[in-house]
């Protein structure tokens, strides 16, 4: 039993993986947008932080404890996105981004007590470190396959 | 489980929300966005993933229909809303149900018995007014 949801590459951001069940939807607006599911008997809340609308669009898997999950079953509307946020906070949360509903790429991120805009933007400056460090290795290849062909 | 549907869960019982019939002389509220620079307001379903297009049940300001879809940040200008009376949905063909999600317990599900080709789409966006852009109070409806 993980405590921390393993995605694959290409699922969909509200059920990220072949082995994962979905349980409940909490909330949707044209695609599942927030819900409980199930990995390996382990219950996730995913929630979608950024970009509802956007081909792009930034996603958080949180595990929530069983009073948690009692709030996000039994509340509604305000209190439940209040719910929610609580249930992002003060973990280890994997956030992913997806383009055009598929999961491209994840990584793991200590949350405190933030929120999900200031998630999401850690998010970015993590992924844009990242592509900085390959873009960075990418040219030091660069830079030997030169040389070796001199 | 809400009328929206819920997966199934195991062990937890999901809030029940009672979805009620909604009359002709109602309106439906349609949240889009500018944030990528154009106006969004979708007008067609994503077919591989959905039947139905989503909106929120009455006239709420964009203020609060963002509040209904995004979990993070405060509403800003690329906030919007449109509106449709439910009898000139009903009128061109679409079907509109009262769908409540335990997170916004005034979604409306909008699906049309047909193909939705590019002329479904244009029916769809004349049965809405002009949007109205979020300009920094709750004013309005």
């Amino acid at each position: 039993m993980s405590d921390l949801l393993l995605p694959e590459k290409d699922a969909r951001p509200w059920l990220p993986a072949a082995n994962v069940t979905a349980l409940a939807t909490l909330n949707e607006y044209d695609i599942p947008l927030a819900g409980l599911i199930e990995q390996s008997g382990t219950t996730f809340l995913y929630v979608c932080l950024l970009g509802e609308l956007e081909e792009l669009n930034i996603w958080a898997y949180s595990r929530p404890s069983q009073p948690e999950r009692d709030q996000l079953t039994s509340l509604t509307d305000d209190d439940l996105a209040a719910a929610i946020d609580a249930a992002l906070a003060d973990r280890v949360l994997v956030v992913a981004l997806a383009h055009d509903h598929q999961l491209v790429n994840w990584v793991r991120i200590d949350a405190g007590v933030e929120g999900p805009l200031a998630l999401a933007k850690r998010f970015v400056d993590q992924m844009r470190r990242r592509l900085e460090a390959e873009q960075r290795e990418v040219d030091e290849l660069e830079r030997q396959q030169a040389l070796a062909s001199r | 489980l809400p009328a929206g549907g819920g997966g199934v869960l195991a062990g937890d019982e999901l809030v029940d929300i009672e979805a009620r019939e909604i009359g002709d002389e109602e309106y439906v509220s349609h949240y889009g966005s500018r944030l990528s620079g154009q106006p969004v307001f979708r007008d067609r379903p994503r077919q591989k993933d959905h039947d139905a297009l989503s909106a929120i049940l009455g006239q709420v300001t964009a203020a609060e229909a963002r509040r209904r879809v995004r979990q993070a940040g405060s509403p800003t200008g690329d906030d919007g809303v449109r509106y449709a009376r439910v009898g000139d949905l009903r009128v061109q063909g679409f079907t509109v149900t009262h769908s409540p999600w335990p997170r916004n317990t005034k979604h409306v599900s909008i699906r049309y018995p047909g193909g939705w080709d590019n002329a479904v789409a244009g029916t769809f966006n004349a049965c809405f007014g002009t949007p109205e852009w979020y300009e920094g109070s709750e004013g309005g409806h």
